[in-house]
């Protein structure tokens, strides 16, 4: 009884830290999360399984964070409403080339960051981007503009 | 996703262990209670108690509990309390003495948790105390789960 309502505490707050860190560093493969990783599976172990050493153990820790997973997997699928707050938005970051500079604040996200994103998808210049935006899970998505965007010659250019 | 929520199920209801029970005898004035995890799991604390209890008190100065050595085999001892004034073993028995408590009760205790190292066994014991004109047996059994 007590190893399962430990491991549902320590899910909903590895859960609370993940949401809470911000989309960009859950996507980076930054020192924080290396060491966020590394030790969280260690600081954690004692706290759910405490003495407990035996496989059934073992099994009900890592059953009971499957079973969040899952159950927070389908509440978000079943009720919009909820999916806002389980899994975040995505942010709008660019539209038709400029950065939108309170979301980039917002999200910790400097423009040589976006820029970065923007050249690794081999778009060399925002000026070509339609939309851009920082999905959920911390990665960058770009809409290129089309050919006939352009032609309205009223382009909006991005600050540096 | 049924087969882990039965079985995360089970676990709430405690069904892996620590599950506590007791089992009592009585003969003649005395009534012995053991209080044991039926099922526990390596490295949690289980308890394990005896009561004696003597209808009228305990005449004698002293008074003997008995019980299987190879049940202790699966804990990894902390302490007693009270500590026997002698603790010996007598072939495949431990033989506790203790100086009779004021009162009719006597609680002996084990502070301890099952040893790590064992793992899906089930241990079957018993007390008993010697001496009494009825013979006067209690048994049990832990269930170590994997």
């Amino acid at each position: 009884m007590e190893i399962v309502a430990r491991a549902t505490v320590v899910f909903l707050f590895l859960w609370l830290v993940a949401r809470g860190v911000g989309k960009r560093e859950l996507a980076e493969l930054s020192a924080f999360e290396l060491i966020l990783l590394v030790t969280m599976g260690d600081l954690i172990q004692q706290g759910v399984t405490q003495e407990d050493q035996s496989v059934t153990g073992a099994f009900l820790a890592v059953g009971v964070l499957a079973f969040w997973i899952v159950v927070f997997s389908y509440l978000s699928f079943r009720f919009r409403p909820l999916r806002r707050g389980l899994e975040g938005t995505p942010s709008l970051v660019v539209r038709d080339g400029r950065p939108l500079d309170d979301v980039l604040r917002m999200e910790r996200v400097t423009l040589d960051e976006l820029k970065e994103e923007a050249r690794n998808q081999g778009i060399g210049d925002l000026d070509d981007v339609e939309i851009g935006v920082l999905e959920p899970d911390g990665r960058f998505s770009f809409l290129r503009r089309t050919a006939g965007d352009d032609q309205g010659g009223s382009t909006p250019r991005h600050r540096t | 996703m049924v087969a882990l929520t039965v079985f995360l199920a089970l676990g709430v209801l405690n069904v892996y262990g620590v599950r506590t029970r007791e089992v009592s005898a009585t003969a003649g004035d005395d009534r012995l209670t053991v209080r044991y995890a039926s099922v526990s799991r390596p490295g949690l604390a289980s308890p394990w108690s005896v009561e004696l209890r003597r209808a009228g008190g305990f005449r004698s100065d002293t008074v003997t509990l008995s019980a299987d050595a190879a049940y202790f085999d699966i804990f990894d001892e902390n302490g007693v309390e009270p500590e026997p004034v002698e603790s010996r073993n007598d072939g495949d028995r431990i033989v506790w003495t203790f100086l009779a408590p004021v009162g009719d009760t006597l609680t002996f205790s084990l502070d301890a948790r099952i040893e790590p190292a064992v793992q899906l066994k089930r241990a079957r014991g018993n007390v008993s105390v010697p001496g009494t004109e009825q013979p006067l047996s209690v048994g049990f059994s832990t269930f170590v789960m994997p």
